[in-house]
């Protein structure tokens, strides 16, 4: 019984001295984690909506069914087009896609925000050769998948289709 | 002695030379399939079939050298593991595919698991999903036959049918020429009918059984019927079962004796598995052919398999 | 004398007893992870850092702790550890953690550093330890890196990121899962065998 108390005295002992300097690390480092992920999101997100569309005067939020898409403006007030993002569950990583529309509903430009697919392969998702297939295509359009990467950009086929039926329904 | 020819369980009869013997037996009843695919695919295939033997039977030759075993080139194993993979391959691969592929067949597949009858995975498929892991553009590149030397690239029937939803008129296609051959595909593959015709040589002299061929089509057959893209009952029988590499499979690959179970029950069970994992594969999966897929994966099975349908010692209840 | 043996703690970890190729521990990050060489120098990092400051932790306290809870005493150690790593990277090294991903909280259970705890640092005094800590760290590192260079060269054809030689395709599967296997299943043979000799 003695030797049960002794056994859990120091177990607490230990994890007290452990949790403690865990938090101190963690108070140390929380300001900077918090700040660098707000700050490359913002970054990202602004930077990406303005490549898109760079002679826009004016770039708004809208959201439709909870769907979030944002319009570009320019300084007549006249509507040039749509931004979307784009989410898939790809192979091993969820990839994320920016892509801009023109009025009508075809893709103008797409590009890859985030993506985690193994290298060589599924990351493919990310070059030109790909992401050119997409130009100038409507939801209804067929894309064609990569040889060998089939499950990445039919992930990001399915998004982007799925994604412009949203909004150009 | 209906099964005298086979390997079985204990007792043994010792037979000298078997081994070679059957090994020529099943090479020359693949040849003439691969002549066709040369006639259909142009000399090309011809050097990748030659390249591929060539490269097995020197690894094997190399390896046991250096190994210090008995050199065993001769009885045939090496050579049709080379032809098995090049009948696997797709008829424009460039030369250094059949190589990379021969030398992994014997070396990794074969050799490092320590030699003919030590293998749990057919080697000529282990080198093929290797070769198709590794350079996706290059073996999923099919050619319609009779074409030039620059040929234009066309998706095999199979693929075609997985993207769309079209049936097999609308490719211009009939069973005949599924039967004889002419469609794109891998070398030794399309010649459905002269596969057959081995098949049934090699039937006669009692080198395979049917039971797993038979189960392995006939599970295919039935599933690609009931579940069919376009509905229940409405699969294409006849197809599914002469598109791909279906009969090269099931009679010539998922028969090896060393990679598949023993007993006539285990493998009834092992041609099921491979027929029900192909259709899957077809049906869900990324790939639209999954023959390779299904042998390799039931020949990881064959152990467990023989374990359970293992005879009962004599004199034992 | 003493010096000769303190120079042994460490340089056994390094090729007599490498973790990965001789004693087969860790596996799981060894495979999940060597894609590129980049992924393994930020495993290596934090292997490194854990399993050497885990060894001394660990040691330190050794006479203090009862035999009957000593694993739950190590499980929170190392993993107080891992949890500082991972803060640490998570603020300046971000795009490491997100090659990483779950690997690095796994580090919690890899064999090495439970292993080392409890074949050695248990058992010795804090120099050794630490000695024995970074030698195993250093071999595991050097393990991971030459099988991941292994793999991104032949898998991507590049080093680093960077293209090295266009006049070859490249073996897509050595950046695959079943490349991973073969890759370190060759290298296991070949280390025994040298070591043989």
């Amino acid at each position: 019984m003695r030797e049960d108390k002794r056994y859990v005295g120091i177990l607490f002992l230990i994890c007290f001295v452990a949790s403690l300097l865990v938090s101190i690390v963690y108070a140390l480092t929380y300001s900077r984690i918090e700040e660098r992920e707000k700050r490359q999101l913002e970054t990202s997100l602004e930077t990406s909506l303005k490549e898109m569309f760079p002679e826009a005067a004016q770039i708004e939020e809208l959201s439709k069914d909870g769907f979030i898409y944002y319009r570009a403006i320019n300084n007549n007030d006249e509507v040039l087009g749509y931004i979307l993002i784009c989410e898939a569950v790809g192979y091993s990583s969820t990839i994320k896609a920016i892509v801009s529309t023109e009025t009508n509903g075809k893709i103008k430009e797409i590009k890859i925000l985030e993506q985690n697919e193994t290298l060589g392969i599924g990351s493919k998702i990310t070059e030109e050769e790909f992401l050119s297939r997409f130009k100038e295509k409507s939801k209804d359009d067929t894309f064609d998948t990569i040889t060998g990467a089939t499950i990445s950009s039919k992930a990001i086929i399915k998004a982007v289709k799925e994604s412009l039926k949203k909004i150009f329904p | 002695m209906e099964d005298n020819l086979l390997v079985s369980f204990w007792p043994h009869i010792q037979m000298k030379d078997s081994i070679s013997k059957i090994m020529w037996t099943v090479f020359m009843c693949l040849v003439p399939a691969g002549i066709a695919g040369v006639y259909f695919f142009g000399l090309h295939s011809l050097l990748l079939i030659f390249i591929s033997i060539i490269t097995a039977v020197l690894t094997e030759g190399s390896i046991q050298l250096i190994r210090k075993n008995k050199i065993t080139i001769y009885d045939g194993t090496a050579a049709l593991t080379g032809l098995l993979l090049a009948y696997n391959l797709p008829p424009t691969v460039p030369f250094w595919i059949p190589i990379i592929g021969s030398f992994f067949a014997i070396a990794i597949a074969k050799q490092a698991f320590g030699g003919l009858g030590r293998n749990i995975f057919n080697p000529a498929l282990s080198a093929r999903v290797f070769l198709l892991l590794s350079w996706p553009t290059y073996m999923t590149a099919f050619v319609k036959p009779f074409g030039s030397a620059d040929t234009i690239s066309s998706a095999t029937p199979l693929s075609i049918l997985k993207e769309g939803e079209k049936t097999l008129s609308d490719i211009g296609l009939t069973y005949m020429d599924l039967f004889l051959g002419r469609r794109a595909g891998c070398i030794g593959e399309v010649a459905v009918f002269l596969l057959l015709l081995g098949a049934l040589v090699l039937l006669f002299l009692k080198i395979i059984t049917l039971h797993i061929p038979l189960s392995f089509i006939f599970v295919l057959a039935i599933f690609s019927w009931i579940f069919d893209k376009q509905g229940l009952f409405k699969g294409d029988v006849l197809f599914s079962i002469m598109s791909g590499g279906v009969i090269l499979g099931a009679f010539f690959m998922a028969t090896d004796y060393v990679t598949s179970p023993l007993t006539k029950k285990g493998k009834v069970v092992f041609g099921i598995g491979c027929g029900l994992l192909t259709f899957i594969i077809r049906r869900f999966a990324g790939y639209p052919e999954g023959v390779s897929f299904s042998i390799l994966i039931m020949n990881a099975f064959s152990p467990l398999i023989d374990r359970i349908f293992k005879p009962p010692v004599y004199g034992k209840k | 004398m003493v010096k000769n043996n303190l120079w042994q703690e460490f340089s056994k970890g390094l090729f007599k007893e490498n973790p990965i190729f001789y004693i087969v521990l860790g596996l799981c990050p060894t495979l999940a992870i060597t894609t590129s060489i980049e992924n393994a120098l930020g495993m290596s990092g934090a292997v490194i850092f854990v399993l050497t400051f885990s060894n001394v932790v660990i040691s330190a306290i050794r006479k203090f702790v009862p035999e009957k809870i000593r694993i739950p005493c190590f499980i929170v150690i190392i993993a107080s550890f891992v949890t500082i790593t991972e803060l640490l990277m998570q603020g300046y090294f971000p795009i490491l953690v997100k090659h990483l991903g779950i690997f690095l909280p796994l580090i919690v259970v890899n064999c090495i550093i439970m292993g080392r705890a409890e074949a050695f640092a248990k058992n010795n005094k804090i120099i050794p330890s630490l000695l024995d800590g970074l030698g195993m760290g250093m071999g595991f590192s050097l393990a991971i890196i030459l099988i991941a260079g292994i793999r991104e060269f032949l898998g991507t054809g590049k080093i680093l990121g960077r293209i090295v030689f266009r006049c070859f395709s490249p073996s897509f599967v050595f950046v695959l899962p079943p490349g991973a296997l073969l890759t370190l299943g060759i290298l296991i043979a070949l280390f025994t065998r040298i070591k043989k000799r």
